[in-house]
């Protein structure tokens, strides 16, 4: 009965992201006319080789980058809130985010190096940088879950959550003083959350593994609409609970590793665009919910990625310093609104 | 004259077992039960008796201490969750996160057990979903978010989502806790008549003594010490049984009207003589002022109503016509 509204949204978001993309190609540090552009992505001569390599090597991948990790990051946010009924659950307030970056710390001080900063591309390094991400968001996974089956109270959740990331982040501080400037440096970089880190060789691995957990998120869609009522009566309905409870986690696992490992801890995608997408559609089912949640994902990460790289030639604004304006009025907006908002209840 | 349970259970053990910090805990030993189908059965207990606890053991979500629950003559724990999820429908207690479901899509999720992958309704399983919808009498508010249903109306819903599961049993732990008086009794006959005609098991816990008494075809009774009664409601009604295993010292049951009422402190005697609703309300306001009935009609007290006359009392002789209770409350303490 409602599907006419969703399906106008998609339509409306489907062309803001194309939009979106394109000016993502056509805007940065150097000015490159339209005209060059269209025909660079079209295969042809470029007038200058150095605007090829801007758009085909730099700009593409960066856009590629924002498309699949806005939509991978507000999906492992969306997992997360179902999966700890707790609407005010994502990657970075539960700490994961936190873990993720744990692990590429440690990684970073044994191969010294972040991914996008290396030189030439090496797989196997960057199979171990996600590697890291994931082992260290997992570890925090498991303290969560381990503390969820204690802590039945939402909130307090979230505090220990905060708790959790606040000591990750001194075992971070303590590798980051042990480590050489330039290090930390990198370290600093990566943390202020960048869709440049994805090099063009690397963004095949990439897309994959998003989009191995968007499928993934995709296959649990019925048995999350059963988790809204609650373990027992989903148990009750035949969900094996333990066992959808695991793969939910281990997707919203894979996402935030991943998207963690290349892009840095991009807060506020995860935690709000869920919200954006049921106030939109005042739906909880994850029917509809989920590929709304990955479009507008998408469409906010293209906007913030576009806005970091307006300043032109005066370099760029890092991502998590973006994130938040669109990200912080919304979950405030849902706080103060909470008795009125109908998926609360 | 035997009919077939369709749960049975024989020499029950029920409670938690031993654990890194605690002991085994026996709730009850030996309990024995039936349930039939095409009959709405309440399980009536103070707080605290072990309710809950029954009926999680009752659904398989808890395994028994000893002893087996059987499910058509098989060990209930025998059971996958998927095949117990077609013949077993819970309404629980549990918070829910539904309100942003409307109501046709929180009953479609009862077909969970029966549709493919990706959760499509085939035109079969909308139907039962609809028929569901309009066995609870909620039909008319099907495209309405759950978020903008009463309590009331929630609590229908989630029966209508056990509906559609088609189970042929369904186990309501308190499903008319939290409502209002109206509510109540609209439920209670909702899963009464549902037991009848789609002769379906209902088995209900619940604290509203008076309405079971006048709804369900059997009572189990619950208590501490006592263990578990099961029997027709009228049979254990006319023994002492229910006095025994959910009153107390004050509060006893009245088996003339089927209510329990606090044991008044009764210290003088008075001959009433009054008809119909006039009597009964008399009565009762007596037994609050602490006096008690009786038959001997040259009592030093005495009080006779009709509609037409009004209250004549007499005490010591002295005829006095009052006009309302408020009056009456005044002579007596005169």
């Amino acid at each position: 009965m409602k599907n006419n509204h969703l399906v106008r949204y998609i339509l409306l978001l489907i062309v803001a992201i194309v939009i979106l993309f394109f000016a993502n190609l056509f805007v940065g540090s150097v000015k490159i006319p339209f005209q060059a552009m269209v025909d660079i992505l079209a295969g042809g001569e470029a007038v200058k080789k150095s605007w090829e390599h801007i758009i085909i090597e730099v700009r593409l991948p960066q856009a590629i980058t924002a498309l699949f990790t806005g939509g991978g990051i507000a999906v492992a946010g969306l997992l997360l809130q179902t999966a700890f009924r707790n609407p005010l659950a994502d990657a970075g307030i539960l700490g994961i985010s936190a873990g993720a970056g744990l692990g590429v710390a440690i990684v970073i001080l044994l191969f010294g190096g972040i991914i996008g900063n290396n030189v030439g591309f090496d797989l196997s390094i960057s199979m171990t940088v996600v590697a890291g991400a994931f082992v260290g968001a997992a570890l925090i996974l498991l303290i969560i879950i381990g503390f969820a089956s204690i802590v039945k109270n939402n909130i307090m959740l979230l505090i220990i959550g905060i708790m959790v990331g606040y000591l990750t982040s001194s075992v971070i501080s303590l590798l980051k003083y042990w480590s050489t400037s330039e290090q930390v440096f990198s370290y600093m970089i990566w943390g202020m959350g960048d869709f440049s880190g994805v090099s063009m060789e690397q963004l095949p691995f990439y897309c994959i593994t998003v989009s191995i957990g968007l499928i993934l998120a995709v296959v649990l869609v019925k048995p999350l609409n059963a988790l809204l009522l609650g373990d027992r009566y989903a148990a009750n309905l035949g969900v094996n609970i333990k066992r959808v409870r695991f793969l939910l986690l281990l997707c919203a696992g894979i996402l935030t590793a991943v998207t963690t490992a290349y892009c840095g801890p991009i807060s506020f995608i995860g935690l709000a665009v869920p919200h954006i997408a049921r106030l939109m559609l005042g739906t909880s089912n994850h029917k509809s919910l989920l590929p709304m949640t990955i479009l507008i994902g998408t469409f906010m990460a293209l906007l913030c990625n576009l806005i970091s790289v307006i300043p032109g030639s005066a370099g760029l604004i890092p991502l998590n310093a973006i994130t938040p304006i669109f990200g912080a009025p919304v979950i405030i907006y849902v706080i103060v609104n909470q008795k009125k908002i109908q998926y609360f209840n | 004259m035997n009919k077939e349970p369709i749960i049975s259970a024989q020499n029950l053990s029920i409670g938690y077992p031993k654990s890194r910090n605690r002991n085994t805990s026996v709730l009850y030993e030996d309990m024995s039960f039936n349930l039939y189908a095409g009959e709405l059965t309440c399980l009536l207990g103070s707080n605290g008796a072990g309710k809950s606890t029954l009926l999680r053991t009752l659904t398989g979500l808890q395994p028994s201490l000893r002893g087996e629950v059987n499910l058509r003559e098989k060990n209930i724990s025998k059971y996958s969750e998927q095949q117990l999820s077609t013949l077993l429908g819970l309404v629980l207690t549990d918070k829910t996160i539904v309100g942003g479901l409307t109501v046709s899509e929180l009953v479609a999720l009862g077909r969970y057990p029966y549709t493919g992958f990706f959760g499509r309704l085939t035109k079969e399983d909308h139907q039962i979903v609809e028929k569901a919808m309009n066995d609870v009498c909620i039909l008319h508010k099907k495209d309405s978010y759950v978020a903008e249903l009463s309590d009331g109306e929630r609590q229908k819903v989630m029966i209508a989502k056990a509906l559609a599961q088609e189970c042929p049993i369904i186990i309501l732990d308190e499903p008319t806790a939290f409502l209002d008086i109206v509510n109540r009794i609209e439920i209670m006959n909702l899963l009464h008549l549902i037991a009848i005609k789609q002769n379906k098991t209902i088995l209900l816990s619940t604290h509203d003594i008076e309405l079971a008494l006048t709804l369900a075809d059997r009572l189990w009774l619950l208590a501490r010490d006592k263990g578990l009664k099961c029997g027709v409601t009228e049979d254990i009604v006319l023994s002492d049984a229910i006095n025994d295993y959910i009153g107390n010292s004050t509060i006893v049951f009245d088996r003339q009207t089927g209510r329990f009422v606090s044991e008044h402190n009764i210290t003088k005697e008075i001959y009433l003589e009054a008809d119909g609703e006039l009597f009964f309300w008399t009565k009762n306001f007596l037994s609050r002022k602490g006096y008690s009935l009786t038959d001997n009609a040259t009592n030093e007290l005495s009080l006779k109503l009709s509609s037409s006359t009004g209250m004549s009392v007499i005490r010591n002789n002295r005829t006095e016509i009052l006009s309302s209770f408020e009056e009456l409350d005044l002579w007596l303490k005169g």
